[in-house]
C-alpha cells in the first residue's frame, strides 16, 4: 500500500533536530511504524495496550476474547497509521480507534462472560448471604451489570461509560465518538435512565441496591 | 425522594462499573501478546504480498471461484430434483364431488390434492363422505377404503358405521384417529393436529397415548404427543359450519350461546350465493360479534370462515395461528387487505412479536381504510415495545401529520419525545417535549415531560471538564 511519508519525514527531522535523548516519543515510534518498522509497533503496543485493555474492559465488559479485541485495535493502528497526520496526540487517536473497536464488537453477536464459573455462581447464592467471598459477589454484580448494559444501544452505552465511569467531560466524549455535544448529553441521559430501570428489574441487583439503601438509612 | 434514590442507586452502579479493572495481565503476558500481534502483522503483510505477486486484484479471484461453485451447485440441484421426480406419480387434483369406485385411482392409493380456496367431496363406496378444504393432501390405503392418510389439510369426515374390526381410521403425521361411525373435522399440519367431534365417537392416538372424544369435544396433538382435551368453542364450531357449509355443525354452537338465532343461521347456511352470506352476517351479528358485520361486508364465504377461525384461535390463546388465519382474509378478499393486516398485526403483538406486528400495522396504516388510524397507533406501540426507536418516532411523526386532530395526539407526542430520546436524537426529543408542555401544560405526561427536560439540561452542568 502506498503511503504518504511527508508528515512522517517532518516528524523524524523535528526529533533529530531537537536531539532528544532518553525514552523514544510516541511520535517517533509512529514514524518508525510508518517506515515499516514492526518492532516500533511492538513498542507502541507495550506502552499503550494496558490503557486500551482497561478502556475496552469498561466498554464491552470482561469478555473472554478481550485480548483479541486489543489485538484488533493495534492491527487497525498498523493499517491506518498512514492516515494519522499527527495533528492530535497519538493517545487521542488511539482512544478513538479503541472506542470504534468496542462499538463494532458490541454490534456483533455477543461473546460470553467469563467472570464467574457456574460452580462459583451456585456458591454465591443470595447476595445478602453472610460469609461468602466478597470478590465473587463483586464479580457477579459486574456480570449482571454488563448483562443489563448489553440491552442498551451501543452508542448510548459507550457515551455513558466514557462520561460516568471513565470521567471524561461531555465535550471529550463528543470528540472521541464523533458526535455533537447535545447528542452525547442525550445519549448519556437516556443510558442512565435505561440502566437504572433495567438494573432494578434484575432481582440480584435490585436486592443489592435495596440492601445498600437500607444500610445507609440505618447508619 | 425518588430523585435522591435514583442518584444513590446510580452512584452505586457507577462505582460497581468502575471496579472492572481486574485480572490485569503480567509483563510476561504482555510480551507474549506483543509477539502474537507482530506475528499477525507479518501474516497479513505476507498475504498482501502474495496477492500482489499474483498480479490480479484478489476480488476477481474470489468472485471467479464463487461463480464456479455456484454453477456446480445449481447443476447438482437440477439433477437431484429431476431424479427425485422420476418415481413420483402425478397427484389427482380434485374439486367438486368425486364418487370413488372400487379399483379406481383414488381407491388404488393415488395422492389426492385439493388446491387452496377449493373444496372437494370424496364419496367412498362404503357410504363414507370426506369433505376437504384446500390446500389438503391425502391418500387412501391401496385397496382399503377404511384408512385415510391425511398428510396436511382440513377435512370433515362423515363416516358410515363400520363393523369392528374393519373400522375406519385417519392417519396423520402426528397421530391416528380411530372412528366408530361419526361426524368430525380434522385440522392436520406439521406441528399441530386438531380433531373436533360432532357426532358419535372417535379415538385420537398419538405417540402411543389414546384419548376418547365425546360429541362437543376437541382434542389436540403436537410433535410430542397428545396436548389435551377440551370443549369445542362456539367460534370453532361456527368456523367449521361456515367453512364446510354444514349448518348442523354451527347450529349446535348458536343454540348453545343464543337460541333465538338458530333459525337465522339455519337459513343462512342453506341459502345460495350472496344471500347466504348476508344471512350469516345477521346470525353472527346476533352473536355479539358486531365488528364482524363491518369486516364481512362484501367478502366471500371463505374469507368469513378465515375470520372465524382467527377468532377461534384467539379465544384459545393461539395468537400465531390467529395471525395466519387473518392473513388468509387478505389473500381471499384483496379489498379487505388492510383489515386483514391490522387483525394479523394485533395477533402478532399478542403473540409477543412486536417487530412483526409493527411492520404489518405500518402497511395497514398506509391505506385509506377505516382501520388506518388504529393501525398506525398499533405500529407506534409495537415499534416502541420492540425498542426500534427510529421506526417508532417515524410512526409518531406520521400520525401527527396525518391525524393532527386525532384523539391520541397527546400520547403520541409524548411517545415521540421518548422514542427520539432513546434513539439518540436529542434535538428532536427536546422539541417534542417543549411542544408537549406548551400544548398540554396540564397533560397526563406533563410531570414526566418536565422532569425529562430538566434532567437533560442539567447533565452538562453536573460534571466540569478536566
Amino acid at each position: 500500500m502506498a503511503r504518504d511519508y511527508s508528515t512522517v519525514t517532518k516528524v523524524i527531522q523535528h526529533r533529530t533536530l531537537a536531539g532528544r535523548n532518553g525514552p523514544v516519543s510516541d511520535a517517533e515510534l509512529v514514524a518508525r511504524v510508518c517506515a515499516g518498522d514492526s518492532e516500533a509497533l511492538g513498542e507502541l503496543f507495550l506502552r499503550h495496550a494496558p490503557m486500551v485493555r482497561r478502556l475496552l474492559t469498561r466498554i464491552i465488559g470482561p469478555r473472554d476474547d478481550l485480548d483479541d479485541v486489543v489485538q484488533d485495535v493495534f492491527l487497525q493502528v498498523h493499517k491506518s497509521i498512514g492516515g494519522f497526520r499527527g495533528e492530535a496526540r497519538f493517545t487521542t487517536w488511539l482512544h478513538q480507534l479503541t472506542v470504534y473497536a468496542g462499538y463494532n464488537y458490541l454490534r456483533r453477536p455477543r461473546g460470553r462472560y467469563v467472570l464467574v464459573e457456574p460452580a462459583d455462581l451456585e456458591r454465591v447464592g443470595d447476595p445478602r448471604s453472610v460469609g461468602e467471598p466478597e470478590r465473587l459477589m463483586g464479580q457477579e454484580t459486574l456480570r449482571r451489570l454488563y448483562i443489563v448494559l448489553d440491552r442498551i444501544k451501543p452508542k448510548k452505552r459507550i457515551a455513558f461509560i466514557l462520561y460516568a465511569v471513565e470521567g471524561m467531560s461531555v465535550a471529550e466524549v463528543a470528540k472521541v465518538v464523533g458526535a455533537s455535544v447535545p447528542t452525547v448529553k442525550s445519549r448519556i441521559w437516556f443510558a442512565r435512565r435505561e440502566l437504572l430501570k433495567k438494573a432494578r428489574l434484575d432481582p440480584y441487583l435490585a436486592s443489592l441496591l435495596e440492601e445498600l439503601g437500607c444500610d445507609e438509612s440505618s447508619t | 425522594m425518588n430523585r435522591a434514590r435514583d442518584k444513590r442507586d446510580m452512584e452505586r452502579l457507577i462505582a460497581a462499573l468502575g471496579s472492572t479493572d481486574s485480572d490485569e495481565p503480567t509483563e510476561t503476558r504482555w510480551e507474549l501478546e506483543k509477539r502474537r500481534l507482530l506475528a499477525r502483522v507479518c501474516a497479513e503483510e505476507a498475504t498482501a504480498r502474495r496477492w500482489q505477486a499474483l498480479g490480479q486484484p484478489p476480488i476477481r479471484w474470489v468472485l471467479g471461484v464463487a461463480g464456479l461453485c455456484g454453477a456446480a451447485a445449481t447443476v447438482a440441484l437440477v439433477v437431484v430434483l429431476w431424479v427425485s421426480r422420476l418415481g413420483t406419480p402425478t397427484p389427482l387434483v380434485l374439486s367438486g364431488i368425486y364418487s370413488a369406485v372400487a379399483d379406481d385411482a383414488v381407491m388404488s392409493g393415488a395422492l389426492v390434492t385439493v388446491e387452496a380456496q377449493r373444496q372437494a367431496v370424496l364419496r367412498l363406496p362404503d357410504g363414507t363422505s370426506i369433505t376437504a378444504l384446500g390446500p389438503t393432501a391425502l391418500h387412501l390405503d391401496a385397496g382399503q377404503s377404511a384408512t385415510v392418510h391425511l398428510n396436511e389439510g382440513r377435512i370433515l369426515a362423515e363416516v358410515a358405521p363400520h363393523p369392528v374390526p374393519s373400522r375406519f381410521a385417519i392417519i396423520t403425521p402426528l397421530g391416528e384417529i380411530a372412528v366408530h361411525g361419526t361426524v368430525f373435522t380434522v385440522d392436520a399440519g406439521s406441528q399441530r393436529l386438531a380433531v373436533r367431534l360432532y357426532e358419535g365417537k372417535v379415538e385420537l392416538i398419538a405417540e402411543e397415548q389414546r384419548l376418547m372424544l365425546a360429541p362437543g369435544q376437541r382434542a389436540e396433538a403436537g410433535p410430542k404427543g397428545l396436548i389435551g382435551l377440551s370443549k369445542t368453542s362456539g367460534l370453532e364450531q361456527l368456523a367449521d359450519a361456515v367453512s364446510f357449509g354444514r349448518r348442523d355443525l354451527g347450529v349446535f354452537a348458536i343454540h348453545a350461546e343464543s337460541p333465538e338465532s338458530e333459525t337465522t343461521m339455519d337459513s343462512a347456511l342453506s341459502a345460495p350465493g350472496s344471500q347466504a352470506l348476508e344471512l350469516a352476517k345477521q346470525a353472527l351479528g346476533q352473536k355479539a360479534y358486531p365488528e364482524t358485520l363491518e369486516l364481512l361486508s362484501g367478502i366471500d364465504r371463505s374469507a368469513a370462515a378465515a375470520y372465524l377461525r382467527g377468532r377461534a384461535h384467539e379465544a384459545l390463546g393461539q395468537h400465531r395461528e390467529a395471525a395466519a388465519a387473518y392473513t388468509e382474509i387478505g389473500e381471499l378478499s384483496p379489498e379487505r387487505e388492510s383489515e386483514s393486516r391490522y387483525l394479523s398485526a394485533n395477533a402478532w403483538y399478542d403473540a409477543g412479536e412486536p417487530a412483526r406486528a409493527a411492520a404489518l400495522a405500518s402497511l395497514a396504516a398506509v391505506s385509506d381504510s377505516a382501520v388506518a388510524p388504529s393501525a398506525l397507533l398499533l405500529a407506534i406501540k409495537a415499534w416502541y415495545r420492540a425498542e426500534r426507536w427510529d421506526e417508532a418516532s417515524a410512526a409518531c411523526d406520521q400520525y401527527l401529520t396525518k391525524y393532527p386532530t386525532g384523539s391520541s395526539v397527546e400520547a403520541v407526542l409524548f411517545r415521540l419525545a421518548e422514542a427520539a430520546g432513546y434513539g439518540g436524537e436529542a434535538e428532536r426529543s427536546r422539541e417534542a417535549l417543549e411542544l408537549y408542555l406548551r400544548t398540554y401544560p396540564q397533560g397526563e405526561h406533563a410531570p414526566q415531560a418536565q422532569e425529562l427536560l430538566g434532567i437533560e439540561r442539567s447533565i452538562s452542568e453536573r460534571r466540569p471538564g478536566p
